[in-house]
């Protein structure tokens, strides 16, 4: 707490323009008493938090996911559950970061977009500060070719990170036994096509960082690299949709 | 006693057991900083209050699954953000929030005092500016630590990412002022 710029924010907390409370209180209070925790709600929510947790048990392995059912369980329970209109961001229980518009994503990564045309606009699209320089996650709902995913509404993530591998990284590490790896051709470059089981895999970078990757959907992931740019296709369908995918990227313009 | 309100925790207990008057004194502490959670999300002072007290109600019925080891503050901003979030959405508009200096009483017992006035107004307006400038992601984090006092995890709750993130996109949000604020400085000089 010593840079001056931090001594100039904190001290610019106590002039900013802020709202005043003038709602007044008695408000909160007709409305919480006018509806007091009822206890068949909470039954309900129970029930419902206990099947979530049961199908959260058996169909998602990835800590991230159960991460994800735990926030959402624990903080947000209440949007999934009881709000009308409660319009959730599509695939906002990924974790694939913050929900942006395709223009915020392509003016915050330093690397041209691309997006698959097969697809159109993507249902939602996410930006998170790692790895590298930024990885922006599009994601789509389900379809009758790309089916959602047991736990989630999308069918489809597709993310982009300017990451450079390794020449010689050791790629897969934390696969099981069930989950095959095999290379596949990807326009011209040497990708991977991860199959299977649900899985946790770990790369090295040009840099020499390890990279680990979780699967969002319990899918199959293709990955490539391009230009500098890492695409990786997660999908429930099979190699031959997510190569289809990868050849019709057009570039965000 | 003496009117004095019990400590948090005692107030957390009763709130999860319904007692309405428990969690109003809880949220009654954290009213303020929701509100401007909720303000810098939708930038309008009505709508910030209608859906603060729209986000109070929902976290009264949640408050059956508040663990009690947890903090009680990032839980509420939360779910503030949460609602404030939603309703942006709702509502369609996404237009970007600039926040303001308020109109200080330069003199006046209210006003701080000299010691602790380090910058004029002009340099308050410009770090301001500056601040208002960033890109979402970090200013997020600047306003949020900084301009709200959260500590780093309650500003990872709030905002629902990782830790790690708050601390390095503040490093590099700190990095990016000062090298705006430096361009300014340069640019002033040259004049």
């Amino acid at each position: 707490m010593s840079r001056p710029i931090e001594q100039a924010l904190l001290e610019l907390a106590h002039h900013i323009d802020w709202p005043e409370q003038s709602a007044p209180p008695q408000d909160l209070h007709r409305r919480l008493a006018a509806h007091p925790a009822s206890r068949n709600r909470y039954r309900w929510i129970s029930v419902t938090a206990l099947f979530l947790v049961v199908v959260a048990s058996l169909l998602l392995f990835s800590p991230r996911a159960r991460q994800a059912v735990a926030d959402l369980l624990g903080v947000a329970g209440i949007e999934i559950t009881f709000d009308p209109d409660p319009a959730p961001v599509v695939g906002g229980e990924l974790e694939l970061g913050e929900p942006v518009t395709l223009e915020e994503a392509a003016d915050a990564v330093d690397f041209d977009l691309s997006v698959p045309e097969n697809l159109g606009p993507p249902d939602a699209v996410f930006l998170s500060d790692r790895p590298g320089s930024g990885r922006v996650s599009m994601v789509w709902k389900g379809s009758q070719n790309l089916p959602s995913a047991a736990d989630s509404e999308v069918g489809v993530v597709y993310s982009q990170f300017a990451l450079d591998l390794a020449e010689d990284s050791d790629f897969v590490k934390s696969v099981t036994p069930e989950t095959s790896v095999r290379a596949v051709e990807v326009g011209g470059a040497i990708g991977l096509w991860i199959a299977g089981a649900p899985h946790v895999i770990s790369y090295e970078d040009a840099a020499g960082n390890r990279v680990e990757e979780e699967t969002r959907l319990a899918g199959n992931v293709l990955m490539w690299e391009s230009e500098g740019v890492t695409h990786r296709i997660e999908t429930t369908a099979g190699l031959q949709a997510a190569l289809s995918l990868a050849r019709s990227l057009q570039a965000v313009p | 006693m003496e009117g004095r309100p019990l400590n948090e925790q005692d107030l957390i207990q009763r709130a999860k057991g319904g007692d309405v008057a428990a969690f109003e004194a809880l949220v009654q502490i954290h009213r303020q900083v929701a509100l401007r959670v909720a303000f810098l999300v939708v930038g309008d002072q009505t709508e910030a209050e209608d859906l603060t007290q729209e986000a109070f109600v929902k976290a009264y019925h949640a408050m059956s699954r508040f663990r009690v080891d947890g903090s009680f503050r990032p839980w509420l901003l939360r779910i503030v953000r949460n609602e404030a979030l939603n309703q942006r959405r709702r509502r369609g508009r996404q237009e970007r929030l600039s926040l303001r200096l308020a109109n200080d009483p330069v003199s006046g017992g209210a006003a701080p005092s000299p010691e602790t006035t380090v910058m004029t107004a002009v340099e308050r307006r410009t770090v301001l500016e500056a601040v208002n400038g960033l890109p979402d992601r970090y200013r997020d984090v600047v306003i949020h630590r900084y301009l709200l006092g959260l500590s780093e995890a309650e500003t990872a709750a709030t905002l629902r990412i990782p830790a790690g993130t708050v601390k390095s996109r503040t490093v590099r949000a700190l990095h990016r002022l000062e090298g705006a604020l430096w361009d300014l400085k340069e640019g002033s000089d040259d004049e």
